[in-house]
């Protein structure tokens, strides 16, 4: 298992109509005006902000109404406005941490910007107590199973 | 294949839904004997639901599932929402910045 996890790489890309600088700028600087916290985040009941700080080492966290902090992972490639990389551990320990790196890339008159995901052989063997933490997956599970019951 | 019909065995089945246990952390929370459970184990293992991984002097027992799929699934639908909110966002100021002009 925890061989076909490291080679799972997750990515994803969107085209822009923003310049590169724009786009980085909003990605990082202005990620408050768009990450949609209220399903993307660790407490996304009271999850109120969240901030990105734009240098190597620099923290992205999230912010709750009651003042609580929740770090995401940290800032370890800052090539504005070009590419950024961060660790993703969101919930869990820096130990099981996963890398994400955000690409910026002129295309035609605007901005092709992609995400890379990987590094999930770290989850070790809370594989399969994270998928179900993100998925609420236990219903799914149990439906794929009730097949096997009948 | 009916693996899961036995209540007892759903029980075994569904206290795994949290992460991996040995079978006597397993037998603990319930009201059955611990070669019961062992049993119960086989009988999932066997199926397909359930597999086993040795630590030290332990066996620990997980779920089977596809959690690497479902890993895919829904981080592939989380980069799409993420990147989709973004699109709007940079496009929003875009539209400002060349308004301005």
């Amino acid at each position: 298992m925890s061989q076909q996890t490291g080679e799972l790489v997750i990515e994803k890309s969107v085209r822009v109509g923003a310049s590169v600088e724009r786009a980085f700028q909003v990605f990082t600087e202005q990620i408050h005006a768009w990450w949609p916290l209220q399903t993307h985040a660790v407490d996304t009941e009271n999850s109120s902000t969240v901030t990105l700080e734009g240098r190597e080492g620099g923290r992205l966290f999230e912010l709750t109404t009651g003042g609580e902090e929740h770090v995401w992972g940290t800032v370890l490639a800052w090539e504005p406005p070009r590419r950024i990389g961060y660790s993703w551990h969101p919930g869990r320990g820096a130990d099981t941490a996963q890398e994400v790196e955000v690409t910026f890339t002129p295309e035609g008159d605007g901005t092709r910007v992609g995400v890379r995901h990987w590094g999930w052989e770290k989850l070790g063997d809370r594989l399969d107590e994270t998928v179900a933490s993100y998925t609420e997956g236990w219903d799914i599970v149990l439906s794929r199973y009730a097949d096997a019951v009948s | 294949m009916a693996a899961l019909a036995d209540p007892t065995r759903r029980a075994v089945f569904e206290s795994l839904r949290h992460g991996p246990r040995p079978v006597g952390e397993i037998a603990r929370g319930l009201p059955v004997s611990r070669p019961a459970v062992s049993q119960h184990l086989r009988v999932l293992k066997e199926a397909g639901l359930v597999r086993e991984r040795r630590e030290g002097t332990r066996n620990f027992y997980s779920v089977d599932g596809d959690a690497l799929a479902e890993l895919r699934e829904y981080f592939e639908e989380f980069w799409e929402e993420a990147l989709a909110a973004f699109k709007k966002a940079a496009e929003k100021g875009a539209r400002y910045e060349s308004a301005d002009r």
